[in-house]
């Protein structure tokens, strides 16, 4: 390890939202209620078709191998505890691993529905749960993964995500909507958390008393992809809860439910126009807003105390920028994984999970100890999943960076590649997916493989992949998009360019055919010659040069079309 | 997904373990593609699919399509060869200590 250090602790666990005894109860009630539905299944009380529903309801689906579950990580914040406790359960219950997802949760990919009732006990222990990561109804709000200590934000937008997971917790009114529900909420200059890929994406903004919302409607990516539209501004945070209500209840009572794939809030809005889908919420707001009283404001404040912001010690960081010149490996993790942080002092700290060669967002169990002693030890007892696949350490002192460095090497956690081709994310795909058409896992592997040697030459290149047309690796707003499908029996994967997230989010423009595998690899290194010979320096990333150009000289590097001629 | 055609084996989830399951000759469920019962036609195999169906031991059962290889069943499509070998994509190996989980 070196000139490690042993540095001081602080037990502090600060800035996070516990369990209080209401939501201790409605946990531990939902846990013993699935344990006796699952019993009730095993003996034949109930058929699949009665019991499909109610496990969906807790997160357990059927994949191709085995059940799945999916575990709810409110707004991607996790406990030291909670991530030691899930590196348990993946050792007792599943094979010694857990998948981290672009909607900020993880997934289990090998339980056995006679251990899920103890799955689900044992993460009710640890004030966790898998409610609502499944079926029509409003699934994990998201978030910022730097939220509360990046240095461009309003507000911490993690309070007003807890407010509204416990408003969306078991909405009587919204069990059953025509489609699943995704909101998201960024506070920062800078767009992190894609609000506008989906069906409401808020946006904290300075208002005329603190803060108050833009609220975008109407984005979503699956087979039709569509970008979110600011429909309401400068929405007050006491009008926040009326405005989202209203905004469901309306699409609740008109969506379309004769038709999955035109279900979305998305088509709904398309379908009635703007004008007439704001002046619906609009109208919906006249009979709604008395229903929210003094209660949920009195919430929202004992919610934001919860999340308050000490001062973080100051340490000295002399040991820290001594190795920035004396340890050239330190120094090209700091550049790449470590973000500024809102104090002089600290940093944010992207874990990447995408060491090259490795399934994106996969741990194992020993992987998620090492960052939970981590967290406890130097990052205040706190953890982030991203919604690239990354585990962030929020809060970390600078004097502190080196000690972290060295236990995610030994780790096997320490690739310096945030931001480059190999950071890219996948969708688990038919690796382990029911729906997806073809496998995603594998060509991220084979892709952070064959660009490993230039991957710094390359720069920041942001790439997506989906297995099948619903698009849970967000191929519509990657640099490069690649979309799997079946194509005659053989797996076939399209792309796009020229897509990004964000505020200015734009979806990729489809190129033309699909690609095998092989021929998708060599694809990709004519584009990459493409863009080296094209591009006005190598400050100019791959997303500019394309922005600039146009993807014309993209498509027909992709093609190889000038060799062809 | 291309249309139905045989030779077809009738394959499912455990429903306690979700693990992968083939219908073999002696009408149990096993865990090997190679020991199902391959059924020459679509309505052969669909006769045997509705009288095997036993909720209280499987979900999801459906015939899938083989190719023979030597006399055995092979899946003929990606997506049930993965079914059949597991995912090609096992990023994570099994930790020291870690217990097995059987499907």
């Amino acid at each position: 390890m070196g000139r490690e250090r042993m540095p001081v602790q602080n037990p502090r666990e600060r800035e996070m939202y516990r369990y209080n005894e209401f939501d201790k109860a409605f946990v531990q009630a939902r846990v013993a209620q699935y344990r006796y539905q699952v019993e009730r299944r095993l003996s034949g009380a109930l058929t699949e078709e009665e019991f499909k529903p109610l496990r969906l309801m807790n997160g357990v689906y059927l994949q191709l191998h085995a059940y799945m579950l999916r575990v709810s990580i409110p707004y991607g914040t996790l406990s030291a505890k909670q991530m030691a406790g899930l590196a348990d359960i993946a050792e007792r219950w599943d094979r010694g691993y857990g998948h981290f997802t672009t909607r900020q949760n993880i997934q289990f990919n090998w339980p056995r529905l006679v251990d899920t009732p103890d799955i689900l006990q044992a993460l009710a222990d640890l004030d966790m749960h898998a409610i609502q990561t499944s079926g029509n109804t409003i699934r994990n709000v998201t978030t910022d993964h730097l939220a509360g200590a990046a240095f461009d934000e309003v507000a911490d937008p993690r309070p007003y995500a807890e407010w509204i997971r416990q408003w969306s917790t078991d909405h009587p009114e919204f069990q059953f909507l025509p489609r699943k529900f995704k909101i998201a909420i960024s506070a920062g200059a800078t767009d992190r958390a894609a609000i506008r890929a989906h069906d409401i994406g808020l946006r904290l903004v300075p208002g005329l008393e603190g803060v108050a919302f833009d609220i975008y409607v109407g984005g979503g990516l699956g087979r039709t992809p569509v970008v979110g539209t600011r429909l309401f501004e400068q929405v007050p945070v006491d009008a926040l809860l009326p405005h989202l209500e209203a905004i469901v209840a309306v699409y609740n009572l008109a969506g379309r439910r004769d038709n999955k794939y035109k279900a979305r809030i998305k088509i709904l809005l398309q379908s009635i126009g703007e004008s007439e889908y704001i002046n619906s919420v609009k109208e919906y707001l006249k009979h709604n807003t008395d229903a929210f009283d003094q209660t949920q404001t009195a919430a929202l404040e004992g919610i934001i105390e919860a999340f308050s912001r000490p001062a973080l010690p100051q340490k000295e960081a002399d040991l820290y920028f001594d190795a920035l010149d004396s340890r050239p490996d330190f120094r090209a993790w700091v550049e790449r994984n470590v973000t500024p942080h809102h104090q002089d002092g600290y940093a944010s700290v992207t874990v990447s999970l995408k060491a090259h060669g490795r399934a994106p967002g996969d741990a194992t169990a020993a992987q998620m100890r090492a960052l939970a002693a981590l967290a406890e030890q130097v990052g205040f007892c706190e953890l982030r999943v991203s919604h690239e696949q990354n585990i962030v350490l929020p809060h970390v002192a600078q004097a502190d960076l080196l000690f972290v460095y060295e236990h995610l090497r030994a780790a096997g956690l320490a690739t310096a590649n945030i931001g480059l081709i190999s950071d890219l994310i996948a969708c688990p795909g038919m690796d382990y997916c029911a729906l997806a058409t073809a496998r995603s896992i594998p060509i991220g592997q084979s892709i952070a493989m064959r660009f490993k040697d230039i991957e710094g030459r390359l720069g920041p290149v942001k790439i997506k992949i989906s297995g099948c047309i619903n698009a849970c690796g967000h191929h519509h707003v990657g640099d490069i998009g690649i979309l799997g499908l079946d194509k005659g029996g053989v797996e076939n994967y399209q792309v796009t360019l020229g897509g990004r997230a964000g505020l200015d989010t734009a979806l990729g423009v489809k190129m033309g055919p699909g690609f095998s595998e092989p021929e998708l690899m060599l694809a990709l290194d004519r584009l990459f010659d493409a863009y080296f010979d094209l591009r006005e320096s190598p400050l100019e990333h791959f997303a500019d040069a394309v922005g600039r150009l146009g993807v014309e000289p993209f498509r027909t590097a992709l093609y190889g079309i000038a060799h062809a001629a | 997904m291309a249309r139905l055609e045989a030779p077809l084996v009738v394959s499912a989830n455990c429903l306690r373990s979700g693990g992968v399951r083939y219908l073999d000759t002696n009408g149990a469920w096993v865990r090997n593609i190679e020991a199902a019962q391959v059924f020459e036609s679509l309505e052969d195999g669909a006769e045997v699919l509705a009288s095997a169906d036993d909720e209280a031991v499987v979900v999801a059962a459906a015939l899938v399509a083989v190719r023979l290889e030597k006399g055995l069943p092979v899946a003929s499509h990606y997506r049930e060869a993965i079914r059949a070998n597991g995912p090609g994509a096992y990023a994570c190996s099994k930790p020291p200590g870690a217990r097995n989980v059987s499907l």
